[in-house]
């Protein structure tokens, strides 16, 4: 009646992200470790970029607990990817990547997001302070309040876009959003992360003030 | 009331498990159960039984409409496929009887 899709190939990504997502949150949450879903189809539900397949599943923790959920991923049968850095390099590493047999995409679990900032551990709190939850597979996930995902979704964009395309990619983020944003309150949200410079491009193209660099 | 509106009331009720997450897919529905997520693995259901998972999922229902519904899918083998689709998800905790 039923089959087990244990190697992976089986599932599509369409099934998979959202799977993956609320899977691995519930195994967070378990072992203690506050987790968001970000990007991908959390994003989609709330409204702040266009439904289109996700690749990956992206989780978003606080810093201090990249031991506990590394212990508690790799205890239930996930593995690191990608290359074995010193760790006089750590400051620079974001996320650790994951995979599982069980799942034919892999699972980003940040600990710092570029481009937020203030003090790591302070920007998860400001994010979790206001959470809220998105319905996903026929459950929910926990993911930042719309104005924080809309700051991570434009940070995510403009981090692959040199400085001259900032505008245009910011004109692609709000052309993108599903509900309307007051700019202000995009500032307000983006002051708590520390990330009024850095999404400034997206302030203007929602009609906002550009802050400048000092601000 | 009619007495088939007071079996109806009689009748268990099944539902999708609020412990179950899921999708559609490509004729089919693929879940997860969350009660174990450090060893669940992801399920696949292909259709006809599909049909049913959908219809728990969008709330309780007695076998008789699960009967009903199936026999617009698969004709007289319709109790059959609920029997078997109860049996397997139900005795696996996915649905569960409200």
């Amino acid at each position: 009646m039923t089959g087990s899709a244990s190697q992976g190939e089986d599932l599509t990504l369409a099934e998979a992200v959202p799977l993956g997502t609320v899977l691995l949150q519930r195994l967070l949450a378990d072992a203690g470790v506050r987790s968001f879903a970000i990007k991908g189809p959390a994003f989609v539900e709330l409204g702040v970029r266009a439904p289109k397949e996700s690749h990956d599943v992206d989780l978003f923790i606080h810093p201090a607990d990249r031991a506990a959920a590394a212990a508690c991923l790799t205890g239930a049968g996930w593995f690191v990817l990608g290359y074995d850095l010193p760790p006089e390099i750590d400051d620079i590493i974001y996320s650790t990547t994951y995979g599982h047999d069980m799942l034919p995409c892999t699972v980003d679990v940040h600990h710092v997001y570029p481009g937020l900032l203030a003090d790591p551990g302070l920007v998860f709190e400001a994010l979790w302070s206001e959470r809220t939850s998105v319905p996903l597979a026929g459950a929910q996930a926990m993911a930042p309040a719309a104005e924080h995902a809309l700051i991570i979704e434009a940070l995510h964009r403009l981090r692959s876009a040199e400085e001259q395309q900032w505008g245009d990619a910011a004109e692609r983020v709000v052309a993108g959003l599903r509900r309307p944003f007051d700019p202000l309150t995009v500032v307000a949200a983006a002051d708590e992360v520390g990330a009024r410079w850095s999404v400034a491009p997206v302030v203007s193209a929602l009609g906002g003030a550009r802050s400048d660099r000092t601000a | 009331m009619p007495d088939d509106a007071r079996d109806l009331d009689a009748e268990v009720r099944y539902a999708a498990s609020p412990d179950v997450a899921w999708v559609e897919g490509p004729d089919r529905v693929a879940l997860v159960d969350l009660r174990d997520p450090a060893s669940a693995t992801p399920q696949l259901c292909p259709e006809p039984a599909a049909s049913l998972w959908r219809a728990v999922a969008e709330g309780p229902k007695g076998e008789s409409q699960l009967v009903a519904l199936a026999n617009d899918v698969v004709g007289e083998q319709a109790e059959a496929l609920v029997a078997a689709f109860l049996e397997a998800l139900a005795g696996a905790g996915l649905v569960v009887a409200t």
